[in-house]
């Protein structure tokens, strides 16, 4: 069965676009376009892999993040952060919230499908 | 007895068995005084000696020789001061004593200046001086004891005296010597009569007494004439020091407090008026004219001030106000030194002057910095919401950015249904004009940061290949697009050098960047790294064989440069932000960028970077702190040690990105207690700024999330910027090359 990739971005071209690689690459795709309903379907549905976006209205990446690590249903979801912000305060922050890697956009296709193969082959990548 | 025969020896006289032993010379066989002379031959040969009328000579008389100390003697008599006087009364009582006792008509007190004798006091003769050459007493003084001569018509040294053989006549002599304890005799006390006579010894011994008398009182007259000569001299130089005084812009002082209370000002130079506007005369025995003065908000300061001073001896030194009548105010500057008298007062010696003019001055100064402040404030958060535009409008960018590329991808990948070859061709040149866009989206980016100052630098030993290596592929692709070949000329046993590599690669990728841009199609460029030019530095240069650039160019790209050092004035047309950039970025990694070029035959942009050294990282950094934008008035030395295990070499990594790009943390010993880190920056307080790294520290151990131990910092120094640069780099060095002698730089990563 192929393995499920939740991407939440309230941002539908990057959704789309996301949403047409990793399904040429085999994966079953969930979107979510916000935070709260990120969460929600999570939780109704885990999948192998979260990709989230960190920039978002109401609750932020970092915020969902902690939210999916507080609950037990959901806490052993490897996050991957997505983001257009690369200050490196933030990336640790991200890391610091449990996220188990963060790749910035413009992303490269090639390190996304790498990263989420990684997350869910159950080895936590090391912050480089 | 002179063998010459020149020795006298005067007529038996009967003075021997006298009270007081009068024999200066030596007795006679028969037990007489004698005088004995050493030469009564004198010959003086002084044509016209001036004198009283009365006695004038009338030929050349037997001179008396001069007194073997004359010179002393004569100084002696001067500073009796009574020749050219009136005469004294109480010698002139002892002259009248002295006639009485000896029954004679004349008594005087002869004092024998240099060309004459001087009566200052007589009796029996309306005369106060006569030449010396005629004088008897000129013979006296040259004795111990009196000079006695019965019949002067009968002596050969007198025969011919003018005294003798006209007015007043003289036949007796008597003179006792005035001298005191060792000094030559001045003159002498003498009876005269104009009769052949002899003299008892009682009337001697009672001459001798009142002879005694007068040399006494001669003796205070001497000490008095001393007194007066040195108070005039006092005097003289008062009224020199009140003349200097007058010249200095304040005024100097003697202060004095006593135990009960009081104050005064016993000298003051008369400038005191300008000050205080009191005369010196009204606060000499009484300061409370003065303190009357004193600024009501001051007073307190300057009485406390004092008491310090009085308290400890320490120099008193206070700024404060006085405020006159009129209501005008003046700030003054005190400065005196405090002694302790023996009665328990104390007296300083100082120096006060007006210092309002300074005073203005330091208060417009003031006023203008609050203004700076407040403007730099506003400027500073203009800045702030400037880059804040700047890196929401950067990072708007980069997700249609991400999205173009991507699409262009899926499409050229064959995702969305087969694509022809040109279709192919034409996503990947979209594809590439997008990564173009993100670069200068980054750089904007990069930009904004450097600005605000909250770019991370992480510098470590590195070799120059890791970074040529790591940027390769992105490089060649851009180079291949236009058929343009890239060599790279490596040197082997190139030095590590200390520098953050992402931050290198940032620079070779800009300055490749631009050498593809200006080169030709199907042009070279050569990427080199050569150690030096500078001991313990290593140099990286990108050639091409573009159309290069003329002087004016240079001066345009790197002009302004040179006066500001900063990078942010590379804006010469078609190098866009990179260069700009890169130069920041160069600056950052304690290198310099520079550009070789000439008209027509291509560009080498090159820039330095420090090897792996404590000594070559230390030198350029101070280089970069002196020439770059540093904000801080002082310079900082802070020492951290991290503990725990092989983590404790990531704490560099750590501390770099808690502190501003511009410092600097290089890595120290290590020892059983762990790794030593020293963290070097300017900051306007060291304090301040070790207790934010120290915040962050517990931040960090606090959030638990790795296992690195506390790391603690202490100060190790800080100096003034401008006034002490030289020192801070002096002793930074020496600390940090002391504790390097026993350990080495961070090893490699």
């Amino acid at each position: 069965m192929a393995q499920r990739v939740l991407i939440i971005d309230d941002e539908w071209t990057i959704q789309l676009a996301l949403k047409a690689r990793l399904i040429a690459h085999g994966y079953a795709v969930e979107l979510a376009e916000d935070g709260p309903a990120g969460i929600a379907a999570a939780k109704r549905e885990p999948p192998d892999a979260i990709l989230l976006d960190l920039r978002m209205p109401e609750m932020d990446g970092l915020e969902v993040t902690q939210h999916l690590k507080a609950a037990p249903e959901t806490a052993d979801i490897p996050v991957i952060m997505l983001t257009a912000n690369v200050q490196d305060t933030v990336r640790q922050q991200a890391l610091n919230a449990g996220a188990c890697d963060f790749l910035t956009k413009p992303y490269d296709p090639a390190a996304v499908l790498d990263a989420i193969r990684t997350a869910t082959s159950g080895v936590t990548r090391a912050a480089d | 007895m002179q063998s010459n025969g020149c020795a006298v020896v005067f007529g038996a006289r009967p003075v021997a068995g006298l009270g007081r032993d009068l024999s200066g010379t030596g007795d006679g066989a028969d037990g007489k005084q004698v005088e004995i002379w050493a030469d009564s031959r004198v010959p003086i040969k002084r044509g016209s000696i001036g004198g009283d009328k009365r006695h004038r000579l009338e030929s050349l008389p037997m001179r008396a020789p001069e007194h073997p100390r004359e010179a002393e003697r004569l100084a002696a008599v001067d500073e009796i001061g009574l020749v050219g006087g009136l005469p004294d009364e109480l010698q002139q009582a002892a002259v009248h004593l002295a006639s009485q006792i000896c029954g004679t008509p004349i008594a005087a007190v002869s004092l024998v200046d240099r060309d004459r004798q001087w009566f200052s006091a007589i009796e029996g003769l309306d005369c106060r001086e006569t030449p010396r050459d005629v004088a008897f007493c000129a013979h006296t003084i040259l004795g111990d004891s009196p000079l006695v001569v019965s019949d002067a018509t009968q002596d050969s040294r007198f025969s011919d005296n003018a005294l003798v053989t006209g007015d007043p006549g003289i036949r007796f002599y008597a003179g006792i010597p005035l001298k005191t304890l060792d000094d030559p005799a001045v003159g002498s006390l003498c009876v005269i009569d104009s009769s052949p006579r002899e003299i008892s010894a009682g009337q001697l011994q009672s001459l001798q007494t009142l002879a005694d008398l007068v040399a006494a009182q001669l003796e205070m007259h001497r000490y008095n004439h001393r007194i007066t000569r040195r108070s005039e001299e006092n005097r003289s130089l008062l009224e020199q020091i009140t003349k200097i005084a007058s010249q200095v812009p304040g005024v100097i002082y003697q202060f004095r407090t006593c135990p009960d209370g009081t104050s005064s000002f016993p000298y003051a130079s008369d400038r005191i008026r300008e000050i205080y506007r009191v005369s010196p005369e009204e606060v000499e025995h009484d300061a409370s004219a003065v303190l009357a003065v004193l600024h009501p908000d001051d007073r307190e300061g300057v009485e406390t001030s004092i008491e310090e001073s009085r308290r400890t001896l320490r120099p008193w030194k206070h700024e404060y106000r006085v405020r006159f009548d009129d209501g005008s105010e003046e700030w003054l500057l005190g400065n005196a030194i405090p002694q302790r008298e023996a009665d328990g007062s104390t007296l300083w010696h100082g120096f006060i002057q007006k210092i309002t003019d300074r005073k203005v001055v330091e208060a417009a100064l003031l006023d203008s910095q609050r203004i700076i402040r407040r403007q730099n404030t506003e400027l500073t958060k203009m800045a702030d919401r400037a880059h804040q535009v700047v890196d929401d409008v950067s990072h708007e960018f980069r997700t249609p950015l991400a999205v173009i590329k991507e699409f262009a991808s899926i499409i050229s990948d064959g995702i969305a249904g087969p694509v022809s070859d040109d279709q192919a061709t034409y996503l990947q040149i979209m594809s590439g004009a997008v990564v173009d866009l993100n670069h200068m989206v980054e750089d904007l980016l990069d930009s904004s940061k450097l600005r605000a100052g909250i770019l991370r630098v992480d510098r470590r030993s590195v070799t120059i290949q890791e970074i040529v290596d790591e940027g390769r592929p992105a490089l060649a692709s851009k180079a291949s697009s236009r058929s343009i070949t890239i060599e790279e000329r490596l040197g082997d046993g190139l030095p590590c050098v200390f520098a953050d590599s992402e931050k290198v690669r940032r620079v070779i990728s800009n300055l490749m960047t631009n050498a593809i841009k200006f080169s030709p199609e199907g042009g070279a460029i050569v990427l080199s790294a050569t150690a030096g030019p500078g001991a313990g530095e290593a140099t990286i240069s990108v050639t091409d064989n573009g159309p290069g650039l003329s002087a004016e160019d240079i001066d345009q790209l790197f002009g302004r440069f040179k006066q500001t050092s900063t990078a942010r004035s590379i804006k010469a047309k078609g190098f866009g932000l990179g260069l700009s950039i890169a130069q920041e970025l160069a600056w950052l990694n304690l290198g310099r960028l520079s550009v070789q070029s000439v008209k027509g035959e291509g560009a080498t942009f090159s820039f330095t970077l420090p090897t792996n050294d404590p000594a070559a990282i230390l030198s350029h950094y101070f280089d970069s702190i002196q020439s770059g934008e540093v904000a801080g008035t002082r310079f900082a030395l802070l020492r951290a040690l991290a503990t725990g295990g092989p983590r404790a070499d990531e704490a560099g990594a750590f501390l770099a990105s808690i502190v501003y790009p511009s410092d600097l943390v290089l890595p120290g010993p290590r020892d059983e207690l762990g790794q030593a880190w020293y963290v070097l920056g300017c900051t306007d307080s060291a304090e301040r700024w070790g207790g934010k790294l120290r915040a962050a520290c517990r931040q960090r151990s606090a959030s638990g999330r790795d296992d690195l131990r506390p790391i603690s910092i202490g100060l190790e120094g800080q100096w003034d910027r401008v006034e002490r640069f030289d020192d801070a780099m002096r002793e930074t060095c020496r600390v940090i090359a002391k504790e390097n002698c026993h350990g080495t730089a961070r090893a490699d990563h």
